[in-house]
């Protein structure tokens, strides 16, 4: 999918599996907005659900090959619930810290999934936090997108203020309700400037580096994105939310490519489909219709990679992870 | 600011969109009248609702599924669209061109069907009934979808001649024949729909029209006295020209903006309650090529509108509406809508879901000992939360008036502010003397503050009690 | 108000949701549930196993292991077991599915309710306000037929107006000034009129309401939960006596909709289900006033005989169930066969008894009125 040829450095993608499907408990997902990558295969991925069916929000861990683990967490104001659960990070232990945007707390579950404290008050003093969206872990350390203040403050992992950067405005620096965060090998910290339609690099220190990104829809451009992640080679991958797509950038910010989905059934999406033999026909006719539907990401949420070369985008309102691996020599397609 | 100016920007901003704030309607009647009426009829001139806000935090709002959810997504909408005249008129033509969830089997072609009323619902009649003719969920629900050249389902091209263009009849006469809906059901065989994913695993697809010319009746048709082969798209053109559409169309906006009319079954037998504006607006229908806005601007401008100041019982989404408007709640995206979009159900008007093509009894008929009882507690309860902001704006103005105010003048200054509601003198005099138990009201102390407070929330809650607060 | 005579009543639990009728009443000697149900199946040893009250053998067939307080009445032969129950053309859709059993109209849209109607011909000029009372907010479609007055009542202990309102005195107050705002005025126009009229009656049936929890003493406990709370509603106005002959309640709505963990969520539905309607029922009974009673569960549609690896998803045929003094205990219909070239659209089960064939038996043997004009020409079951 790349405009133009720069040679074999350049990355390319293949479409690997998926997993998942719409699922308010159990073996699936509902409108997931974050997940995080653990030891071993194992995703964790937070549903926010909707008001009417409470049900649906938790944390459901299955692996990268589609094994349900568990689930954990409900919807409720007490300990080890959540309300607008939007963000999730993982420390070296494993511990689990879910950011929830309208309670303005972050709350830390074991790995696994055992309430342990919960830290954070609503205010815009240094320390407190408006609408915390986006959470990332360095060493002992973690940093939140606290998107209504326009800043991202890093605390202690126990929720000790260190630090912060940035303020309201569309300057280098400034944010308009920044969501995602995401660090590279090196420790530098890349931000999705949501409402401002780009990312913004920043060095360990919170000193800005480089924007990427204009609004609009051509390569490289953004409409509201809200998840970056970094891998190890130094490509930087960003949910384009509005724009249904994944951009992959090279280390300098150049766009490389970008994924809009190419989905196939999953295994749980074929147990759904199998004992509903009447929808297995409509289907059929639909793809015979129009195949763009299926396969395509609606609203992308998260994209992560990890060590094994694995590009995960949760693909929000389908409910379900498209895997993508990176292609480390050329394949012939 | 003339007394007369606020209640009459009062009276626009409830009936050409769910009502306002003091604070917004002194603003409008500085803005001035006919410049506010421009204003909601050209809403694409002014900003809308912050879509990327709303998915954000409700993310199931971005090509909402479930049935509860677009529900939940069109009431945030109705509370918080600056455009509010576009909310009114999607819920009118929803209110004519009906189609329920219950059949249909999907919130997303409901939720499709009110995005389209709101976007298109001010502009071309013909158009309108265009997208209508070709709206999957419509021709699902009238079971055009089971209309074929070889077997045609006269259902679709009924309705669309009884209920949603010309009517059965006027000034005594009728305005069609049986063979008029059968050639009028023939000319749409074909319209149909295509294949749409299903919603397992992954969610539905949107339906899409699809047109099948194999299965569209190519034969000649005589409707309304014209013979031809015609498709759906000239029997449009023909109904649209017709006077009994314009006068449908014409009485449909009276009764929904004026003035509660008789039930539509007997608007062949009884002519308008004013005959006069109906006139006016049909002149205004056909001068600008069936343009609904040219015809509202006509209404709006008229004097019987202007006059016509809580002569219309409130549907159940206007109270509900109407209510959280004046009190100020739901205005930032927030828990709890769910519940707040329950509340028209239980006042007996689920919304997406009509209980027939011929939608719901209106005026007086959508109260009953039960949905009277939801309606009143639901405002009472609402206009007693004197933390709201809306309420709490009331009782500093009510504190403004002055050290002292006598029961008098806080009745007044309450009905004042809750939109210069009129009660009778019965009813006027129950909240004078409900007020004078406790006496003059003041507030210089802490606790003549509380009970201020406490009254003021207490007089409210009396007035959303009241049988002059349903209307509207 | 207090009526002496004891007129036959109708008490109904709608499960909303659509229950999964095959792991509700389970057959499990079929070897094709098995196959079926890979992930769901109910382990033999776990089934409770329903024996024929009469002869005591083996049926064949058992209840969910969360039933259990439930067997009592089969035993007792009280309770009515109705396998196979649907309508043709079955709609998958939970609101198309129920509103087809609240009207009786499958093939058309339909505006009355079964019960609006029957509640029209119980009390034609609506002289008792509370003729029909339903427990939940909102009225069902069964419910609803026009000039029919029926309270929805949300909880029976705060029902009422002006409930906001902090403060006994403050409210009592408030009512007075309420009933006198509402009393009839003359020459204010016909709406006016007319919404007065109506808060003057609504008042009164609230006044009447109101007074059921005070008058209700018992020593039965009922969960605390949204059925425990409405079965107690149900009761405690049956109790009172105040001429009620149909009382209807649901279950949190669409709770019955096991698309996934099923075998947890179905325990806890039926556990929650059966341990209330034991209560109600030795409720009544302790208060001598079970014998004019019967109550009716039903579900808008079963679910597919195919489980989808978590749960299971909308289906057709399913069971539902009446107990009462006077209900003649036993299955009734037959189980619908779970052979692949049986089930319709391969993959749910076939009706083989009409719901309206239960509705005409209920209007006509226990309500007494003519079922025809109601719910079509049906025959009866034999139930009751």
């Amino acid at each position: 999918m790349s405009t133009h040829l720069f040679g074999l450095t350049d990355r390319t993608f293949s479409y690997s599996h998926s997993v998942g499907r719409n699922e308010f408990a159990g073996t699936g997902f509902r409108n997931p907005v974050d997940m995080a990558l653990g030891a071993d295969d194992i995703v964790y991925v937070i549903n926010r659900a909707y008001e009417n069916r409470p049900d649906g929000v938790r944390v459901t861990v299955c692996t990268l090959n589609e094994e349900y683990v568990t689930e954990f967490g409900s919807y409720g104001e007490g300990d080890g619930q959540f309300i607008w659960p939007s963000s999730i990070a993982l420390d070296k232990d494993e511990n689990i810290y879910i950011s929830d945007e309208w309670l303005n707390r972050i709350t830390v579950f074991d790995s696994n999934g055992e309430f342990v404290s919960k830290w954070g008050e609503q205010g815009s003093a240094q320390g407190q936090l408006d609408g915390p969206a986006g959470l990332a872990i360095s060493g002992s350390s973690i940093y939140v997108s606290d998107s209504r203040n326009n800043r991202v403050q890093k605390f202690s992992l126990d929720g000790q203020f260190e630090s912060s950067f940035g303020e309201s405005g569309d300057g280098s620096g400034q944010f308009n309700m920044p969501w995602g965060i995401g660090l590279d090998s090196s420790g530098n910290i890349y931000v999705t400037d949501w409402r401002n339609d780009r990312i913004q690099q920043f060095d360990q220190s919170g000193k800005w580096q480089a924007t990427f990104g204009t609004p609009g829809t051509a390569v490289g451009q953004f409409n509201r994105p809200n998840s970056v992640s970094v891998d190890k080679d130094g490509d930087i991958y960003v949910s384009d939310w509005l724009n249904d797509r994944i951009q992959v950038l090279a280390p300098d910010g150049r766009f490389i490519t970008q994924l809009t989905g190419d989905h196939m059934l999953s295994q749980w999406g074929k147990d759904k489909m199998i004992s509903n033999p009447d929808m297995i026909r409509q289907r059929q006719l639909a793809i015979t219709h129009s195949s763009d539907f299926d396969k395509n990401f609606s609203h992308p949420t998260a994209v992560k990679v990890n060590t094994d070369g694995q590009v995960v985008v949760l693909d929000s309102t389908r409910g379900r992870l498209q895997i993508y691996t990176k292609n480390t020599e050329p394949v012939l397609i | 600011m003339a007394n007369n100016d606020i209640a009459l920007m009062t009276h626009l901003l409830r009936r050409a969109g769910f009502g306002a704030s003091r604070a917004e309607v002194e603003s409008r009647a500085a803005q001035g009248y006919e410049s506010t009426v421009e204003e909601l009829l050209n809403p694409n001139d002014h900003p809308g609702i912050e879509e990327d806000l709303l998915f954000r935090y409700q993310p199931a709002y971005n090509e909402p599924a479930a049935i509860e959810t677009n529900v939940q997504q069109w009431m945030y909408y109705m509370i918080n669209n600056p455009r509010q005249l576009q909310e009114k008129v999607a819920l009118f033509w929803h209110m004519i061109f009906c189609a329920g969830h219950s059949k249909i089997d999907s919130g997303q072609e409901m939720g499709l069907m009110i995005k389209m009323f709101r976007e298109n619902g001010m502009g071309n009649f013909r158009d309108l009934l265009m997208l209508l003719s070709t709206s999957p969920g419509m021709i699902y629900y009238l079971d055009n979808s089971e209309s074929h050249k070889t077997a045609v389902n006269e259902n679709y091209g009924r309705e669309l001649l009884e209920l949603f263009s010309m009517g059965v009849g006027k000034d005594e006469e009728f305005n069609y024949s049986e063979d008029d809906v059968k050639a009028c059901a023939r000319a749409f065989t074909g319209w149909n729909i295509a294949p749409s994913y299903p919603p397992f695993p992954y969610g539905r697809s949107a339906w899409e029209f699809r047109f099948d010319p194999a299965d569209h009746d190519e034969s000649d048709k005589t409707f309304l006295g014209q013979t031809g082969n015609w498709n759906g798209e000239d029997i449009l053109d023909m109904v649209c020209g017709q006077p009994a559409t314009a006068r449908f169309v014409a009485r449909h906006l009276y009764n929904y903006f004026v003035a509660d009319e008789v039930p539509v079954p007997s608007w062949r037998q009884t002519p308008p309650k004013d005959p006069e504006l109906i006139e006016a607006l049909e002149a205004a229908y056909f001068e600008s090529n069936y343009d609904i806005t040219a015809m509202l601007r006509v209404l709006f401008n008229s004097e019987s509108f202007k006059n016509a100041r809580y002569t219309k019982v409130k549907n159940p989404a206007e109270m509900v509406v109407s209510t959280l408007r004046l009190v100020g709640d739901h205005q930032d995206i927030k828990p709890g809508l769910f519940e707040i979009s329950q509340e028209p159900k239980y006042m007996g008007m689920d919304l997406m879901n009509p209980p027939t093509v011929e939608g719901w009894h209106t005026g007086h008929e959508w109260i009953d000992s039960g949905t009277l009882v939801e309606r009143i507690n639901f405002a009472s309860d609402y206009l007693g939360q004197t933390n709201l902001p809306g309420v709490k704006g009331i009782v500093d103005r009510l504190m403004s008036e002055g050290e002292t105010i006598s029961p008098k003048q806080f009745v007044d200054g309450c009905l004042d502010l809750v939109g210069q509601l009129q009660v009778t003198d019965e009813t006027y005099g129950e909240l004078v003397s409900h007020a004078e138990r406790e006496g003059d009201l003041t507030h210089k102390s802490d606790t003549e503050q509380q009970d201020f407070v406490r009254r003021s929330g207490e007089m409210l809650q009396m007035i959303a009690a009241t049988s002059e607060y349903q209307f509207g | 108000m207090v009526s002496n005579k004891k007129d036959n009543v109708l008490a109904v639990l709608s499960l909303s949701g659509g229950n999964d009728g095959l792991n509700t009443v389970i057959p499990f000697n079929n070897g094709l549930y098995r196959d079926f149900r890979p992930n769901l199946g109910i382990p033999e040893e776990q089934i409770i196993p329903l024996k024929d009250p009469a002869t005591g053998k083996e049926t064949g067939y058992g209840f969910h292991p969360s039933m259990g307080p439930l067997i009592r009445f089969w035993e007792e032969g009280k309770m009515a077991i109705f396998l196979g129950i649907g309508y043709p053309n079955p709609s998958y859709s939970h609101f198309r599915s129920m509103d087809i059993w609240h009207t009786c109209e499958p093939d058309k849209i339909g505006n009355e309710g079964w019960l609006g109607q029957a509640i029209k011909e119980l009390d034609p000029s609506a002289e008792n306000v509370l003729t029909g009372v339903n427990f939940g907010r909102g009225l069902p479609r069964a419910l609803a037929k026009e000039g029919v007055p029926v309270a929805s009542v949300g909880d029976l202990e705060t029902y009422g107006l002006l409930t906001g309102i902090q403060g006994e005195d403050q409210r009592t107050e408030a009512l007075d000034v309420f009933g006198r705002m509402y009393s009839p005025t003359i020459g204010s126009g016909y709406a006016l009129d007319y919404i007065r009229r109506t808060g003057t009656d609504a008042l009164k049936g609230a006044d009447i309401l109101a007074t059921a929890p005070g008058m209700y003493s018992s020593n039965v406990e009922y969960s605390a939960t949204a059925v425990g709370q409405y079965m107690k509603n149900i009761a405690q106005t049956h109790l009172a006596g105040f001429g009620t002959r149909v009382l209807y309640t649901t279950s949190p709505y669409n709770g019955f909709d096991t698309h996934a963990s099923q075998a947890q969520a179905h325990s806890g539905l039926w556990t929650d289900v059966s341990a209330n309607v034991e209560t109600f029922i030795d409720d009544l009974r302790g208060h001598d006033a079970m014998d004019n009673v019967t109550l009716l569960m039903f579900s808008e549609f079963g679910r597919r005989v195919g489980d989808n690896g978590s749960g299971t998803d909308h289906g057709a045929a399913s069971v539902a169930f009446a107990i009462g003094e006077h209900v003649k205990g036993g299955f009734y219909g037959d189980y619908p066969s779970l052979d692949q070239d049986k089930l319709i659209e391969g993959g749910n089960l076939e009706h083989n008894m009409d719901f309206r064939e239960v509705y005409s038996t209920i209007l006509e043997d226990w309500l007494h009125i003519d079922p025809v004009p109601i719910a079509g020409n049906f025959t009866k079951v034999n139930f009751l």
